[in-house]
């Protein structure tokens, strides 16, 4: 992977990470495609999310839309379920959560596009 | 006091999602805080600043572990930093309907990949 293509990969994940959409699957396919291996993979777009994640924050508080009472307990817990998670680990058939995951995922989706047209949206 | 704690139960869920997958956690977070009473472009926004310690420690467990290093991220770092900028004035621009529906696609898209494998 060239200098470039690193770039554009870079560049359109972290945009869409910064919108909050997600992103990282962006960066996984593209990374995967290009030859790596999924731990490195998984590895670079958690690295890349911190400086991205940061820049976005600075532009979006500079806009006023982070609301930091509202967001910290859901951080705290976050960060506590995370530390759970990690723990979990190989407790359950993977293949099985994965795809578990994916229909709830799916429905969440789902959700959120046939509501986003819908008025009373803030 | 108890929807604080309510608030918090969302976040650990999210929490453990993304330590068992190493993802998906912040797909869950946009609605979750919707959920807590923020507007739409306030969710995503927040969004990455609930999952940004999350994904600290992810990150810092995986190069603990050998699995990648920092300078594997350099090359990817300038295009990130610029797409960073876009991505974060395109979110003021964009309008809620168009988010929530761009959103909803790509979590749909991202289900249906890990029901499919």
């Amino acid at each position: 992977m060239n200098f470039f293509e690193s770039s554009l990969a870079g560049f359109f994940s972290s945009a869409v990470a910064a919108m909050g959409l997600g992103g990282g699957g962006v960066l996984i396919i593209w990374l995967l495609l290009a030859g790596f291996s999924a731990a490195s993979a998984r590895g670079l777009n958690l690295i890349l999310f911190v400086p991205s994640a940061l820049v976005a924050l600075v532009i979006h508080a500079k806009n006023g839309l982070i609301k930091p009472a509202k967001l910290l307990p859901t951080a705290i817990g976050g960060l506590m379920g995370a530390v759970a998670g990690v723990a979990l680990g190989g407790a359950i058939d993977p293949q099985l959560m994965t795809r578990l995951f994916g229909v709830f995922l799916a429905a969440v989706g789902a959700r959120e596009l046939v509501g986003a047209f819908r008025k009373g949206d803030k | 006091m108890k929807s604080k704690f309510f608030e918090a139960l969302g976040g650990f869920a999210v929490g453990v999602i993304n330590g068992l997958f190493g993802a998906g956690g912040g797909a869950l977070t946009v609605p979750w805080l919707q959920k807590s009473g923020l507007g739409t472009k306030e969710a995503h926004a927040g969004a990455i600043g609930v999952i940004l310690p999350i994904t600290l420690l992810s990150a810092a467990l995986y190069i603990r572990r050998g699995e990648v290093a920092v300078a594997e991220a350099l090359p990817f770092l300038p295009g990130t930093l610029l797409g960073a900028v876009a991505g974060a004035v395109f979110l003021k621009k964009i309008s809620s309907p168009w988010l929530k529906g761009l959103f909803g696609a790509l979590i749909i898209f991202a289900g249906v990949r890990m029901i499919f494998g």
